[in-house]
């Protein structure tokens, strides 16, 4: 009967040394690949917030210009604007009325831009400029004014220059009366109607670009389709663009900047 | 086995010594760089190989009401008021006129007015106080200051006067360190480790950068470089020192 073969021992000598120094070589290379991969994701997540700081400003500023440029009549108190990947809350406060016609505002411009993973606390930056907003109310020369040839007043209707209000009422209340009627050959009161002022009605007849003229309405701006508007489809150049911010620049609707952007 | 251990203990070591040089100029560039390019219109006070000093806008705001015309006193709007306003760091005052910002240096504590009613001042100026009475606020003694004193509707500016230094270290006098100081106070070090290459320089026209700019130029200044390379002693049983050549462009945002 022959005997199995004999299995050989391991050699007590060894001791399992190269599988230790294996698992030992396999757990440094690991933490050095670990670490590797922190610093590489540090540097990562860094330049991302970097990044959407920067465009948050960007939006902020983007979004007052826009305010800015876009500003005609009644100064609201807030917009926001949907700019890129973020959003522009623009807020006004009036700080001073020079006169009836000149208030200075603050106008607040906030940018947000939020990141998917982390939605509750987006990049937020804040620009603010300080604005003069130059009102251009419309002149003010009769209650009924008119291009056409006649004024008619019939039976039961009313034209009266004449406030109501007291300066007690309201701002600007109790102002000196202006003419009932204006048209540019005749205006007629029929019995039963009323039609009061000072004076009591009048005849332009310079015909209906005189009347606009005359009420300061600027109809070459708004009819004129090819009236001159800066950077049309063109970015400004930076060298003008810095110039702007310190120095007054006065846009369409008669809103001049003055002063220089304050960040934070 | 051992030597696997050492390996890692010089590998561990050099990467800590990188990391701190990298990050000492990093951080303290990347400060530098805030606060410089937000040095306004003819801000730049001293220019020079191892000294900067600039002034920078805290905060601006506009008169809404003048107290009295011949005291000086008004009261200003800023956005969050004297709470957001760090005054120890206000080193004095500027007025705007049409074409340019008119300097006085002065501490808060001389300029404060330290009033209540400046939002009902205002008010009556046709401001909008609401929900932001905090933020209207007196200062006076501006006709001593400026001649004449400001008027309603004019624009100011509370500014920090800034200087940075590169001088020995005192946490480690074998480098340079970066120091910083606001106005009147005592400089403080920000920033060690930094190699003797470091210095400031500036750029007027082109793209030349030189040490040192005279009075007469520092209006013309449009960019600042900061050259801050960092340098660490060489770990246990290295060869060489850790080092890590580091400068930046900081364009300056109110040139002209």
């Amino acid at each position: 009967m022959r005997r199995p073969p004999r299995v050989p021992l391991p050699d007590e000598r060894r001791g399992g040394f190269v599988v230790i120094f294996v698992v030992f070589m396999l757990f440094a290379i690991s933490v050095m690949g670990a670490t590797g991969y922190i610093v590489v994701s540090s540097e990562f997540q860094m330049s991302k917030y970097d990044a959407q700081g920067a465009e948050a400003l960007t939006v902020a500023r983007a979004g007052l210009e826009r305010f800015v440029a876009e500003q005609i009549g009644v100064v609201g108190d807030s917009v926001s604007y949907a700019l890129g990947d973020g959003v522009a809350l623009v807020t006004t406060r009036k700080l001073f009325a020079a006169d009836s016609v000149t208030d200075y505002y603050y106008i607040r411009a906030e940018g947000t831009v939020a990141d998917i993973f982390s939605p509750n606390t987006p990049a937020r930056r804040i620009v603010g400029a300080y604005a003069i907003h130059r009102k251009r109310p419309l002149a003010h020369h009769a209650a009924v004014m008119i291009a056409a040839t006649r004024i008619d007043v019939a039976n039961g209707g009313q034209a009266r220059g004449i406030d109501q209000n007291s300066s007690g009422d309201c701002q600007g209340g109790g102002a000196s009366d202006i003419t009932g009627a204006i048209a540019t050959t005749t205006v007629t009161e029929a019995s039963g109607s009323d039609v009061e002022g000072s004076p009591q009605w009048e005849t332009w007849s310079g015909g209906w670009s005189a009347m606009l003229d005359s009420i300061g309405l600027r109809w070459d701006v708004l009819s004129d389709p090819n009236f001159p508007v800066e950077f049309q489809n063109t970015l400004p150049t930076l060298a003008h663009s810095r110039r702007t911010r310190s120095h007054s620049c006065v846009t369409q609707d008669g809103c001049s900047r003055a002063s220089a952007d304050a960040e934070s | 086995m051992s030597h696997a251990f050492l390996v890692q203990n010089q590998y561990y070591a050099t990467q800590t010594l990188r990391t701190g040089a990298q990050d000492n100029v990093r951080v303290a560039t990347e400060l530098m760089a805030r606060e410089i390019r937000n040095t306004a219109e003819n801000g730049v006070i001293v220019a020079g190989k191892r000294t900067l000093t600039i002034r920078s806008p805290i905060v601006v705001g506009v008169f809404c009401n003048r107290q009295w015309a011949s005291d000086g006193d008004g009261d200003i709007h800023t956005e969050g008021g004297q709470a957001r306003l760090d005054t120890v760091e206000v080193a004095g005052i500027a007025i705007r006129t049409s074409t340019s910002w008119t300097y006085r240096n002065a501490e808060w504590s001389y300029i404060n007015g330290n009033d209540n009613n400046s939002a009902r001042d205002c008010a009556d100026n046709g401001a909008d106080t609401a929900w932001a009475a905090s933020e209207f606020h007196r200062i006076g003694r501006l006709n001593l200051l400026f001649s004449p004193s400001p008027n309603e509707g004019d624009v100011v500016m509370l500014f920090r006067e800034t200087t940075y230094k590169i001088q020995t270290s005192v946490l480690d006098p074998t480098t340079l360190g970066l120091f910083r100081g606001t106005y009147g106070a005592a400089l403080i070090e920000f920033a060690t480790g930094i190699d003797t290459t470091a210095q400031f320089q500036y750029r007027t026209t082109g793209s030349t950068y030189s040490d040192t700019i005279s009075g007469s130029g520092l209006a013309n200044i449009n960019a600042v470089r900061l050259v801050a390379d960092a340098r660490k002693p060489a770990p246990t049983g290295g060869q060489d020192a850790i080092t890590f050549g580091w400068s930046v462009n900081v364009a300056l945002r109110n040139i002209r």
